[in-house]
């Protein structure tokens, strides 16, 4: 008869393996606690157990812990004196992340690792806790324990993968009436998420989080708000029909923060410094020209910062024009570079002027060249003459004449050479 | 005994004239649709297709226009015509070459009517065309074969194709090759089996739930990749009516063989798949899209607001890309959130 159980037995038993519990009710703490999803930890690098209630009055309310915290690791602290053998209380504590924590009888801690499980720490230790040996080259030894300290107890911290986990670590450590540390995590990417999306929903309150965060003297989140923002102000320069995307382009605020955070001296990330270009690019701020003229001028700032900013002035257009050609006079040769590339951007009268100036008395190689193509982008007849009369009265072959050949010669229309008609029968 | 064997010699099917006569019964009408005269221009557009000459498409496309003038219930001169008549054919400096051609040929058309018959539309017309004089071929052709080719403007053809297709009388033998085809192994398959259902479910709001239904059923397919991509149609379709089915994928576990089911009661571990409950997200936020009020913004807010769900990051994108300002305040709360810290607790 009993033999007819066992295939029943067999087939209860399998069906519980693998089963994991969906959530605990910790009624010492006053918690429930519930698993996170099966591919978190796959996705996000990420495990623990997620406050589904806090027990009003409850310890776990006292101490501060929210629905909806993301618990990763429980420490607990077991004293020597708790009957428990020294070498038992070591190894339990070893036995996850080969890693435990000592305290001494002065309150320091000291952290001991083994290289591989089941190795020893290499110390002995009385009932009291009174170091008696260290192995000589042992890890205890390397962790700079000596003989003669007293260990009063043993830091246990334990990675929370499952319910299962919790209900063991907050069972072991209670015993000792000791505190219990609960070490909250979050979801790397959830915040910066929310900033992106916030940049998306045209809404007021949105815009402000995201200014705020742009605000902040420190943080993770400064970056992607002021990316998020860069995005934002494009969209609403792209395209200035509704109501929320006009007073994107007018909203003070943007252009104050960009103004400040576009400068080396008060903004550290050149990241930061370069979507604050951006924003400003979009924007067309014109108080923001002589910052930015300090950044074309800024012999320590990045160069492609530099003619971020030159392309700024650019996109402010006839008003940068003067200033501009200020900072060309007085500039050197890096700082011509990018004035004659932004200059030759902005479609001017007074810009192309000056450059035809520039380019008969210009020395340096670079800035001719610049300066030849910034004079090519006019592309009317008058900037094909310059550049004409320049080359002829150009000696031998050199590299200004070779690009202006370049820059003059008509763009063959290859699509009409290879459409040639190609005859076949019909 | 001589009776008896020549009774046997009368009665045999198998003598030699018999068997002679059956032999030429059975190969005859092969030999005779073998030996049926094949279009001409058909041939020499064949031809051309598989030479390595200059502008080889371009002939081709002449020679199947003419194949089709001379024979127009002609399937292979159709498809090949649908097939292989790209508008690039038709660029501006090829302009005078074509119409020297219309001119030799004596073509009922000019410069720009044929041109027209480049787009996407048109295209498919004579693909159905060809659909039409030879179904059983063609319709399997079309899903298994024309569909994988990389260009743009042939698979919008043969969609183009297929919805005449669903539109006429073989509805039915039409959804039974998607549904091989999503159910199929080969990814390819599953892909393009995707396009044609959320293709045909956007052509008309009658053919919308219908497609939509068949996908739910998929959504119980007991191969991931299908369920996959039925969920990735019900996000190209956009359609409310999914929302439910779709949340039961992103809450729910993955579907089980019945015996099997024994062993999983409630493990975490039969969840359904990461990347399956992952793109049923984005295909609510894709409905959201197609309809900002519709509740699966409040579905997407329910996944934000758990803190142990591996899809938050998925669900705010998606509330992202819809822009309804209800996600406002629920993604400002996460900003307050905590950050890692440690908590004390004196017992």
């Amino acid at each position: 008869m009993r033999k007819q159980f066992v295939p029943f037995f067999l087939i209860i038993g399998l069906s519980f393996f693998g089963c994991s519990q969906m959530e605990y009710q910790d009624t010492k703490m006053g918690i429930t606690v519930h698993r996170l999803d099966g591919d978190l930890e796959n996705r996000w690098a990420i495990s623990g157990v997620a406050v589904k209630l806090v027990d009003s009055g409850s310890k776990a309310e006292q101490a501060g812990i929210e629905i909806g915290a993301l618990l990763s690791h429980i420490t607990g602290e077991i004293p020597l004196t708790s009957g428990i053998s020294f070498n038992r209380i070591v190894n339990k504590a070893m036995k996850k992340d080969n890693q435990v924590t000592f305290e001494l009888s002065d309150g320091t801690r000291i952290k001991l690792s083994v290289r591989r499980r089941g190795d020893k720490p290499g110390l002995t230790v009385k009932a009291s806790g009174e170091i008696t040996d260290i192995v000589p080259d042992s890890p205890a030894e390397k962790a700079g324990l000596f003989i003669g300290q007293t260990i009063s107890s043993v830091i246990d911290e334990r990675n929370i993968e499952s319910v299962e986990d919790y209900k063991k670590a907050v069972k072991d450590f209670s015993k000792y009436q000791k505190p219990i540390i609960f070490q909250t995590t979050e979801l790397s990417g959830v915040k910066v998420a929310v900033v992106k999306a916030l940049s998306q929903l045209n809404n007021q309150s949105a815009l402000d989080q995201l200014i705020a965060h742009v605000e902040e003297n420190d943080g993770p989140l400064r970056q992607p708000a002021v990316v998020a923002l860069e995005q934002l102000v494009a969209t609403a320069a792209e395209s200035q029909s509704s109501t929320f995307n006009q007073k994107i382009m007018k909203d003070g605020r943007i252009s104050d923060l960009t103004q400040r955070y576009m400068q080396r001296i008060y903004e550290p990330n050149p990241e930061i410094r370069r979507s604050c270009l951006s924003i400003l690019s979009a924007l067309k701020t014109t108080s923001a020209i002589p910052e930015l003229i300090t950044v074309v001028k800024d012999e320590a700032e990045i160069p492609g910062i530099r003619f971020k900013a030159g392309s700024t002035l650019s996109q402010i257009g006839a008003q940068a024009v003067e200033p501009l050609m200020v900072a060309y006079t007085n500039g050197n040769a890096n700082v011509k570079d990018i004035v004659a590339s932004a200059l030759g951007n902005i479609n001017n009268e007074s810009a192309k002027r000056m450059l035809f100036s520039a380019i008969s008395t210009e020395q340096n190689p670079t800035v001719q060249l610049t300066l030849a193509d910034a004079i090519a982008k006019f592309n009317d007849e008058e900037s094909k003459q310059k550049l004409s009369n320049l080359r002829s009265v150009l000696q031998g072959n050199s590299g200004l004449q070779v690009f202006i050949d370049e820059l003059l010669r008509p763009k063959a229309n290859i699509e009409a050479e290879l459409d040639e008609e190609d005859e076949f029968e019909l | 005994m001589k009776t008896t064997t020549y009774y046997h010699c009368q009665s045999s099917p198998l003598t030699m004239p018999t068997v002679f006569y059956l032999v030429v019964l059975v190969i005859l009408p092969f030999f005779l649709m073998g030996c049926g005269d094949q279009n001409e221009n058909l041939s020499k557009g064949k031809e051309l297709i598989k030479s390595d000459k200059r502008r080889k498409e371009e002939r081709a496309v002449r020679e199947f226009y003419l194949a089709i003038y001379s024979e127009p219930t002609n399937p292979e001169a159709n498809y090949l015509l649908g097939y292989y008549n790209s508008p690039s054919l038709y660029s501006p400096s090829r302009r005078s070459s074509w119409e020297k051609w219309i001119e030799a040929n004596k073509i009922n058309k000019s410069f720009e009517q044929l041109k027209n018959q480049s787009s996407p539309k048109e295209r498919g017309a004579v693909l159905f065309k060809a659909y039409q004089e030879n179904p059983g071929k063609y319709l399997e052709i079309f899903i298994f074969e024309t569909l994988r080719v990389s260009s743009d403007e042939l698979r919008d053809s043969t969609l183009s194709a297929l919805v005449q297709v669903y539109q006429s009388k073989d509805k039915s033998k039409l959804l039974s090759l998607i549904k091989k085809a999503i159910k199929s192994k080969d990814n390819r398959d599953r892909h393009d089996a995707q396009i044609v259902f959320s293709t045909i479910a956007k052509v008309n709001t009658t053919y919308t739930l219908p497609m939509v239904e068949e996908l739910k059923v998929l959504l119980k397919h007991n191969r991931m990749e299908t369920r996959l991509n039925a969920v990735k149609a019900l996000g190209e379709i956009g359609n409310i009516e999914a929302i439910s089915e779709l949340v039961a994928v992103i809450d729910g576990r993955r579907p089980v063989q019945s015996w099997a089911q024994i062993f999983y009661l409630s493990s975490t571990k039969y969840q359904e798949e990461g990347e399956v409950r992952q793109l049923a997200v984005a295909a609510l936020g894709q409905i959201g899209v197609e309809d900002p009020n519709s509740v699966a913004v409040d579905r997407l807010i329910e996944i934000v607001q758990n803190k142990g769900s591996a899809l938050r990051v998925d669900a705010i994108e998606a509330l992202g890309k819809i822009g309804n300002t209800k996600a406002v305040v629920p993604l400002i709360e996460i900003l307050k959130e905590d950050t890692r810290r440690q908590i004390e607790i004196n017992l």
